[in-house]
């Protein structure tokens, strides 16, 4: 009887098997003989070939007609990457902040940044990066910018920033950006792109980190408070050696959520513009008509990065168990 | 030294509070140097603020559509709320005709209505999925017409907030209804293809932007279909929706299949169920039940995801907004629209959180919110 | 009050009428209890009596709301700030039921912390003094360990040390040994025997009434929020004036 249910088992997956080839397969044949019709080749080949569609405000510079469409996934790559990263790491410092204002034990405090929490997650992080743009496009032109403290010039056209650099003379020093006639010098460009996306998604990502932060400390046993407090350890001693270190451990799975919800977010470059990943593969199927090939590197993409990461903070979950905690 | 207790205590009544308000005010806002400090100076950042957003905002804003947007480019004047007045039927209805409108309106009203009414435990029946095909079907008859003396509106003339709605429900309920299995399959022991494939989906479909993959049912469903055979847009965005929640969902119906106790189906098996029926009307039930607030949180979510639809060239609220802020006669006001819409969002996802909230407050009155 | 000052008899605790609510559930009553320097006092009295809420007003972990409490000079109650609650905490150690170890920090960094932190010793003294302790509770081996890796009983032990750390003039024990194993309860209670021979003076809740009867000077007896007696060991456990004492015993020696 056991055999006779074995084989049944197995009879079912090779039926499903079959199915799922069969349907593959049917599939692959109207795609590529729909692909055949509008004339369009398979492929990889097409990465080597130069690329039609230049790619300028990267890591990487691509030109058109010069450096191949994979040069120009790779600057799409480093720019998806850049911003991820500068949002993450806004994100958490704001986030955390908030965070904690909403354990304080000033009132004002604790309001102002449960109204913070509410009022920003509540709205979708597309209408967040559209306010930011118009923000800053609505900035006067180079030629009137305003300089905050001379760290900071902001304009229609994009940020400067005042950043360490080699000067003139030939040494280390912040080098600050100057209003120069119609344009300004020095300092650290910002497109008004990024600075959209940038400020829009740490933003509204803070939020979230808020609530983490705020649900991991008070996830903590009420004895480790109470011994602090025996102890006699100020606040801030206590918050920072015996409290955060604990409820960070805690954090550690949402907060990779969160930061893989930047990572997918960044694609929302598409929609101000901002050449990421996303944006350049777009350009890459209109250019190629490779749609197939394009979406498979898409797809890879952003999947191998999110799964890699989630295995990586599996990994240093399981570590973290040797205390004991949960 | 010897003491003894000469007569027992009996139980007295707290005393009323001695803390005079002045003392609570105290505590609350002036506890310490560090807490005094911060109450001022946040006070201030707030007042300060407050005051720049009123200028702006209220006495020196411009209400009257009257010969604006001339009335808003005068120097000195700050919003120019005339703008909404203005766009209000193009962020409600799109490009909808002028004269149906009101089809779109009552549809809407009619699918907010019954959202109220499935929030309510009391109508949890087996009527209620009745009463839901019901308004799908009213939904879709006022939004396409055709029949009944109702002129035909195609869909691509659709917009605004009711797209947005339709977006949302039809995702989700798609979602969900591909969720159930895959979660089941899953949580189901042992090994075998279609769990690895259900798996395979489920890490795929989480670890990808959501634009990723409208963009693929966007540009592949026509791909996939014989030549001749065509799937209008918004129904492409639907299937992309629907195939991308259900990814979500089904990992928050797997946690609540996996809080139910063994004992339940183990119960019911011997009790001689069958496994359907142990499934649907045993566990299932108590799985739902257990993760309804997750649920509920994933829906905010997706509502809110259902913006991004704008790049792929949908008409719902975020389009409608992104084209009245685009209009060159009223340029320069597109912070005034978006900050409406962003209202409009704000109130529907709030509302749908405090429901939330309360879902959790009502089966765990012990936890700290 | 400075450590020279100090002489034993002297007063180092002063409890007087006070009185306690959570809500509307009225859990001290009318509490009236002074101990002096040198002085081990040990309360019991069966669950619900409030004995772990009165130790916990004693340095201002919970509050009250009438009454006075003074403890190692300072007046605590609802007008105690948050300086004052500092100073009175860092002259009083305690030792919780749960042991609670930071678990992130080894043995070792969980003694030093709070020297340092409050500055009452550089870091090298600390860990010179924390070692030292450590020896003294037969922990030294196990300093560089995490509290996850330690029995119950050395956990405790180990939060004694850290207790020890601050140089307290007054040690709570709030039911030291209700959450280990029964081989392990006897190893804490010599630790603290041994405190209390080298002239710590603490208030100790327990039910350990062979620990009371050794290392007590007197012994309170707590029922529904009330003190119902007060007593040397001996005639306490011999001859209980109270008849709710006289009961709590016989249930004691019953189980």
């Amino acid at each position: 009887m056991r055999l006779l249910s074995r084989w049944a088992g197995a009879l079912r997956q090779g039926l499903a098997f079959a199915v799922l080839g069969g349907l593959v397969f049917a599939m692959f044949h109207v795609t590529s003989a729909n692909l055949q019709s509008r004339g369009i080749h398979s492929g990889f080949a097409f990465l080597w070939e130069p690329s039609r569609t230049p790619v300028a405000d990267a890591p990487i510079v691509v030109e058109a007609g010069v450096d191949s469409y994979a040069k120009a996934f790779a600057a799409g790559a480093l720019n998806s990457l850049k911003l991820t990263a500068a949002a993450i790491v806004a994100a958490t410092l704001i986030g955390l902040v908030i965070g904690l204002g909403r354990l304080s034990g000033n009132a004002l405090a604790r309001a102002l940044c449960a109204g913070y929490v509410e009022v920003m997650r509540n709205v979708p992080v597309l209408l967040h990066v559209f306010l930011w743009y118009g923000v800053i496009l609505g900035l006067p032109a180079a030629a009137q910018a305003s300089s905050w403290g001379d760290l900071v010039v902001a304009s229609n056209r994009g940020l400067y920033l005042a950043w360490p650099g080699v000067d003139a003379s030939g040494s280390w020093s912040l080098i600050r950006p100057v209003v120069d006639g119609f344009e300004v010098k020095g300092g650290v460009y910002m497109a008004p792109e990024f600075f959209a996306l940038f400020v829009g998604i740490s933003l509204y990502t803070a939020a979230f980190i808020a609530e983490i932060v705020r649900a991991a400390v008070g996830s903590l046993p009420r004895g480790q408070w109470e011994a602090t407090a025996a102890l006699g350890l100020p606040r801030a001693t206590a918050l920072r050696r015996v409290v955060l270190p604990q409820a960070l451990r805690v954090a550690l799975p949402p907060l990779t959520s969160e930061y893989l919800g930047i990572f997918k977010n960044s694609t929302l470059a598409v929609a101000v513009g901002y050449q990421d990943f996303m944006a350049i593969s777009t350009t890459m199927l209109t250019d190629t008509g490779q749609a197939v090939e394009v979406m498979a590197i898409v797809m890879a993409f952003y999947a191998a990065v999110s799964l890699l990461v989630s295995a990586a903070m599996h990994v240093v979950e399981h570590r973290n168990m040797r205390w004991g905690l949960r | 030294m010897r003491y003894v207790a000469s007569a027992r205590i009996e139980a007295a009544a707290p005393p009323r509070s001695s803390v005079s308000r002045i003392e609570r005010i105290r505590a609350l806002f002036f506890s310490s140097p560090a807490s005094t400090l911060a109450t001022v100076l946040l006070a201030l950042a707030c007042a300060t603020l407050a005051a720049q957003l009123f200028t702006w905002g209220i006495r020196d804003a411009v209400f009257s559509t009257a010969r604006a947007p001339q009335t808003c480019r005068v120097a000195g004047v700050g919003a120019c709320w005339a703008v909404i007045g203005e766009k209000l039927r193009l962020i409600l209805f799109g490009t909808y005709p002028y004269a149906e409108q009101w089809r779109p309106a009552v549809a809407m009203l009619s699918l907010l209505a019954m959202y109220v009414v499935s929030a309510q435990p009391r109508f949890w029946n087996r009527r209620l999925p009745l009463a839901w095909a019901v308004t799908l079907a009213a939904f879709a008859l006022l939004m396409f017409g055709g029949v009944l003396g109702l002129s035909y509106v195609p869909d691509d003339r659709w917009g605004g907030l009711p797209v947005t709605l339709i977006l949302a429900t039809l995702g989700l309920v798609a979602g969900f209804a591909l969720a159930i299995p895959l979660a089941l399959v899953r949580h189901s022991p042992g090994g075998g293809i279609a769990k690895a494939l259900v798996v395979a989906y489920i890490e795929l479909a989480r670890s990808v932007p959501l634009l990723a993959v409208l963009f693929l049912a966007s540009v592949m469903i026509p791909l996939f279909l014989p030549q001749g055979m065509d799937v209008s847009k918004l129904l492409r965005v639907i299937i992309a929706f629907a195939l991308f929640t259900a990814a979500y969902l089904a990992e928050v119906v797997r946690s609540g299949l996996m809080a139910v106790p063994v004992g339940q189906r183990q119960a019911a098996a011997a009790l001689g169920l069958s496994p359907f029926v142990v499934t649907t009307r045993i566990v299932l039930p108590q799985a739902l039940t257990a993760v309804l607030p997750a649920l509920v949180n994933v829906f905010i979510a997706f509502f809110k995801a259902t913006s991004i639809v704008v790049v792929v060239g949908i008409f719902d609220l975020m389009t409608a907004a992104k084209r009245a802020a685009a209009d060159a006669q009223w340029e320069g006001f597109g912070t005034e629209i978006y900050l409406f819409v962003a209202a409009v969002y704000f109130v529907f996802c709030y509302a749908m959180s405090w429901y939330s909230a309360r879902l959790q407050a009502a089966r765990d009155p012990a936890r700290r919110a | 009050m400075s450590e020279a000052t100090v002489e034993r008899g002297a007063e180092i605790l002063r409890v007087d009428r006070l009185n306690k609510w959570y809500g509307s559930y009225h859990a001290l009553r009318d509490v009236t209890l002074t101990v002096a320097v040198g002085e081990r006092v040990v309360i019991c009295g069966p669950s619900g009596s409030g004995k772990s809420s009165l130790i916990r007003c004693i340095n201002g972990i919970e509050g009250f709301d009438t009454g006075t409490l003074e403890a190692c000079g300072t007046s605590l109650g609802r007008s105690a700030t948050a300086a004052q609650l500092m100073t009175v905490r860092r002259r009083i150690g305690m030792v919780f039921q749960e042991f609670n170890l930071f678990p992130h920090l080894s043995v070792l960094e969980n003694c030093t912390l709070a020297p340092v932190a409050t500055g009452l010793l550089r870091p090298p003294e600390a860990e010179v003094m924390a070692l030292q302790l450590l020896e003294r509770v037969r922990l030294v081996d196990q300093a560089r360990k995490y509290p996850s890796e330690l029995s119950g009983g050395q956990q405790q032990r180990a939060a004694i040390a850290r207790a020890l750390c601050m140089k307290p003039r007054l040690m709570l024990f709030d039911e030291p040994t209700s959450a280990l194993d029964p081989e392990t309860v006897k190893e804490v209670l010599d630790t603290i025997v041994q405190l209390a021979e080298e002239g710590m003076t603490m208030v100790c809740v327990s039910h350990e009434m062979g620990f009371a009867r050794q290392v007590a000077d007197r012994i309170v007896f707590m029922d529904e929020g009330q003190v119902l007696e007060i007593a040397s060991p001996q005639e306490f456990f011999a001859a209980p004036a109270h008849d709710r004492s006289t009961a709590f015993l016989g249930s004691l020696l019953r189980s």
